[in-house]
């Protein structure tokens, strides 16, 4: 498989950069949204919970931001990957070649715009949390990686089944915002019953949100285990879900 | 031009097998419901729209596929270009088979022509610089002017056309599949493609047609075969083929 995207190199970096030229296509302001949505968003939360909406967590802005992108990003990359592969119905249809690439595309041009709110996140943080560069920031680049793992690793099986069954394409949003729920995207892991906490050590997702708390928002080192953990889950989590598409992957021209 | 022995393509003993669905179960509540009830998942007859497909292509040969509607021809075309995987039996195929079915190079309907192009040849595995080394042929040929940079969805069938035809020929092919593409084009441009895919063939390029257009595969294929429920029932010379083919399809009429 691996050999097989690298061969189609080409294709992948046209795909991602395709992907962003068509989301901002047709607008005045173009490349530029990409920095004014987070900005927007960062500034809404930083207002709302910064000074209306007051919860027990010191600086809940700067917890909020440290988990929220990576949250957003799940569900966009997700919900756009259910309907990637009908989009492109007549590539699938009439050309042989590795049909993942339209999936991992999908998933690369979003990470372009997360690492992007991720800077910007970083810089708040900085800025009026820390007031200096925490290093343990060393480690983002790691946690990126196991994200974009554990997203193409769900986005694969999720993309194919949504050919076969359309009520991924209607479920999958459901789905996410009920997850999104119950993962520490809004609250800490620590509020959560001890009870309750062993559901959320399966969740890979929850896991990969501690993460980024810890490193974003505490500014502190986490327990090296603990991502090892992460990187490990997102590894078979991505080889899982690369070996279920390419199972399903030869039906795909006879159904879509 | 004598066709070297190596085959290019070789289909031996394919079967394709689809069904033909009186229930298919589209959503996860009615899967569920289904499972719980103990009644399967899908109703389906086998109809089988290839069987026992036998058939070598040699290099440098150029091939006609006739057939009613249904026989399986583009079926079978799905099957030379890896797109469909056989139910049984096995499909071999050396050197960059590019088929051009359907929309060809035309799929992205926001993206301009040129764009969609690019697009095609990297999926078919072109790099980087023999992209850009292509582009131009691609241009030239599909003689579209300015509108190569409109989006797609501008574009008449047969302009659409044209820029597949365009691509998949200018892609440098070793086998080319070509279905119906040139029903669509204009009077200049189909003298144009069939120049184009002479030199082709001239060069040791393999072809194989499927069409209805029996004057066109006269003039550009030296073998052709009748499929007939996804099975070959005749062979030879395009002219005693499609004299067979017209003359069953007469009787049936």
């Amino acid at each position: 498989m691996l050999t097989d995207i690298w061969k189609h190199r080409e294709l992948l970096r046209r795909l991602v950069w395709r992907n962003i030229a068509v989301r901002y296509q047709r607008s005045v302001l173009g490349l530029f949204w990409a920095l004014l949505n987070p900005l927007l968003a960062i500034a809404l939360l930083v207002g709302v919970f910064g000074f209306i909406v007051r919860i027990q967590v010191a600086s809940y802005w700067a917890f909020l931001l440290s988990g929220y992108f990576v949250w957003v990003y799940v569900v966009h990359t997700l919900t756009a990957c259910a309907t990637v592969l009908s989009e492109h119905a007549s590539m699938v249809k009439g050309l042989k070649f590795p049909t993942e690439l339209l999936v991992i595309g999908q998933a690369l041009s979003r990470l372009l715009e997360f690492c992007v709110e991720l800077l910007l996140v970083v810089g708040a943080l900085v800025l009026f949390r820390h007031h200096g560069l925490p290093s343990s920031l060393i480690l983002l680049p790691l946690l990126v990686a196991a994200q974009l793992l554990l997203v193409v690793g769900l986005a694969l099986p999720a993309a194919a089944l949504a050919v076969f069954f359309r009520d991924v394409q209607h479920g999958l949003p459901v789905a996410l915002t009920m997850a999104g729920y119950l993962s520490p995207v809004y609250y800490p892991i620590t509020m959560v019953p001890a009870g309750a906490l062993i559901l959320y050590r399966l969740n890979p997702i929850a896991r990969l949100l501690e993460l980024y708390h810890v490193t974003l928002y505490d500014g502190k080192w986490p327990p090296i285990g603990d991502v090892a953990v992460v990187l490990i889950f997102a590894l078979l989590v991505a080889g899982l879900g690369g070996l279920a598409f390419r199972k399903l992957r030869p039906t795909l021209p006879e159904v879509i | 031009m004598t066709p070297s022995v190596q085959p290019v393509v070789e289909c031996r003993g394919v079967a394709k097998q689809f069904y033909a669905y009186t229930h298919r179960t589209t959503s996860l509540q009615e899967a569920a419901l289904r499972l719980l009830r103990r009644r399967p998942l899908h109703v389906r007859q086998a109809s089988f729209q290839v069987t026992d497909l036998t058939l070598t292509v040699a290099k440098g040969e150029s091939v006609a596929l006739v057939g009613a509607n249904g026989s399986g021809k583009s079926t079978a075309l799905r099957l030379m270009a890896g797109i469909y995987a056989p139910t049984s039996g096995d499909v071999v195929s050396r050197g960059r088979v590019v088929a051009v079915i359907e929309l060809g190079a035309t799929f992205h309907t926001d993206l301009a022509g040129r764009e969609n192009v690019e697009l095609y040849l990297a999926a078919l595995g072109l790099s980087r610089s023999a992209i850009a080394e292509r582009l131009p042929d691609v241009l030239t040929f599909a003689d579209l002017g300015d509108f190569i940079e409109e989006p797609l969805k501008y574009y008449s069938s047969g302009m659409r056309a044209r820029l597949a035809f365009a691509a998949a020929v200018c892609a440098d092919p070793d086998v080319l599949l070509l279905d119906e593409v040139l029903a669509v084009g204009d009077a200049r441009f189909r003298e144009r493609c069939l120049e184009r895919l002479r030199s082709f063939h001239a060069r040791g390029g393999t072809l194989v047609v499927v069409s209805h257009d029996t004057d066109l595969l006269r003039a550009l294929c030296s073998r052709a075969f009748w499929l007939d429920g996804g099975r070959v029932v005749a062979s030879g010379t395009p002219d005693d083929v499609i004299q067979a083919y017209l003359g069953a399809e007469g009787a049936h009429n």
